[in-house]
């Protein structure tokens, strides 16, 4: 139970997108290009080790029979500072996200790790938890949002990949792409961890 | 008894708490926020004006609109632009209907009615298809459109789809036509509120002798001025 595993394991073993397969929302919505699957997975991240931290603090303090509504609480709190401070100071990037942000709040890994995580464990563990599972989200983000805008554009991160020849398939784009990329990440990460295991 | 006290207790401290910390955060971006929020109006009326050397913040005017005017808020802000003290053109945000909500565009016109320019402020299109009407090869099309030398369908710019002349999107004809049904909202306003809005250069105009036969009409008085133009 060292900071190290705690950390890790959200990266790839328990990575929240591809093995715990938790907030799928916002996850499908928003990853058309890949810079936008890199704000959604930090601004998570923050929410995340911020929600960890907070709720670890007060596990002692918070009554069993009202630990969601307080969780909730927190987590919403955490949510609406990302959003004053995106619009105040990353306005372009707000516009693009700005509907989805507010969504943070639903995303089930925030309280899944606050409920499974930090009302169990001290405040080290969980803010090493709470960092791991938010860059492995945004890892996984980074992944779906590059398929999907190299498959859907010819580009990635806005660079052209494919150019000539290529007619991007725009469906990649439109939520149906989103599914196919998701179902196709997940199958191969399942067959690479098969291949592990043998 | 007593865990009832505790429960509502520890409730009501944590909501509080976040209250407290959400107003202090309030506090301390709503002027950030305020501020983008005007640079970004202000970059888009710099980037559609015509050539102009003023601070088109700084002069803006009122106009508010008919109950018969489509595509604008009920008052508009209309922002000036001047070079060397004589109005270029002007710019103001209109509105058309998209494929996933209302397009807010600023669009610039200059004075002889054509369109100097076009930025998308706010919409919600697909991303990778009908968000490409935020990029300028798409938007320069408009470029130098009036109401006289365009296609015109039911008295609007429409796209080639439609029966117009301006190039739609591979995969989204909708955009496309929200953009188009906003600048022509836009350019009807325009010829609309012409005298109200240039009223003091029109002014400045006939003293030149080019719009000779109203020399007479005060500034103020614009239904004199429309009805002599009809």
């Amino acid at each position: 139970m060292s900071v190290i595993t705690e950390f890790q394991k959200g990266l790839i073993r328990e990575n929240p997108l591809f093995r715990l397969v938790l907030g799928m929302c916002p996850a499908l919505a928003v990853t058309t290009m890949a810079i936008n699957g890199v704000a959604m997975g930090l601004a998570a991240t923050a929410v995340l080790v911020g929600s960890n931290l907070v709720i670890s603090l007060l596990r002692r303090f918070i009554p069993d029979q009202v630990r969601i509504p307080v969780f909730i609480v927190v987590i919403a709190s955490f949510v609406t500072i990302i959003d004053l401070v995106m619009a105040g100071y990353f306005y372009e990037l707000h516009k693009v996200l700005g509907l989805f942000i507010p969504l943070i709040v639903v995303n089930c890994i925030i309280l899944g790790r606050a409920e499974a995580f930090a009302s169990k464990n001290n405040v080290i563990l969980s803010l090493a938890d709470g960092l791991g599972m938010g860059l492995g989200f945004t890892l996984a983000l980074i992944i779906l949002g590059s398929v999907r805008e190299l498959l859907g554009n010819g580009t990635i991160f806005g660079v052209t990949v494919l150019s000539w020849g290529y007619q991007p398939a725009l469906v990649m784009l439109l939520p149906p792409g989103a599914f196919l990329a998701l179902g196709l990440l997940l199958g191969l990460m399942n067959k690479l961890q098969k291949v592990e295991e043998a | 008894m007593r865990s009832i006290v505790r429960l509502i207790a520890a409730l009501t401290i944590t909501c509080a708490v976040s209250a407290l910390a959400l107003s202090v955060i309030h506090g301390l971006t709503e002027e950030p926020i305020e501020e983008q929020k005007r640079l970004a109006t202000m970059r888009a009326v710099q980037e559609v004006l015509p050539p102009f050397d003023n601070d088109p913040a700084e002069e803006t005017l009122m106009i508010t609109l008919q109950e018969d005017e489509v595509g604008a808020r009920d008052t508009v802000t209309v922002y000036l632009g001047t070079q060397s003290g004589q109005s270029t053109g002007v710019a103001f945000q209109t509105f058309g209907e998209g494929y996933g909500g209302y397009i807010d565009i600023m669009v610039g016109i200059d004075l002889e009615g054509h369109i100097s320019g076009v930025k998308i402020l706010e919409h919600e299109e697909t991303p990778g298809l009908g968000a490409k009407i935020e990029e300028s090869d798409f938007r320069d099309q408009f470029q130098g459109k009036s109401l006289d030398n365009s296609v015109l369908v039911n008295g609007n710019l429409a796209v080639k789809n439609d029966g117009g002349d301006l190039d739609a999107l591979t995969g989204a004809t909708i955009s496309p036509r929200g953009v188009a049904q906003a600048a022509s909202a836009g350019l009807k306003i325009f010829a609309r509120h012409r005298q109200e809005i240039l009223g003091p250069a029109i002014e400045r105009e006939s003293s030149t002798g080019e719009t000779a036969g109203e020399e007479t009409s005060p500034a103020g008085d614009t239904t004199a001025v429309e009805e002599q133009h009809r």
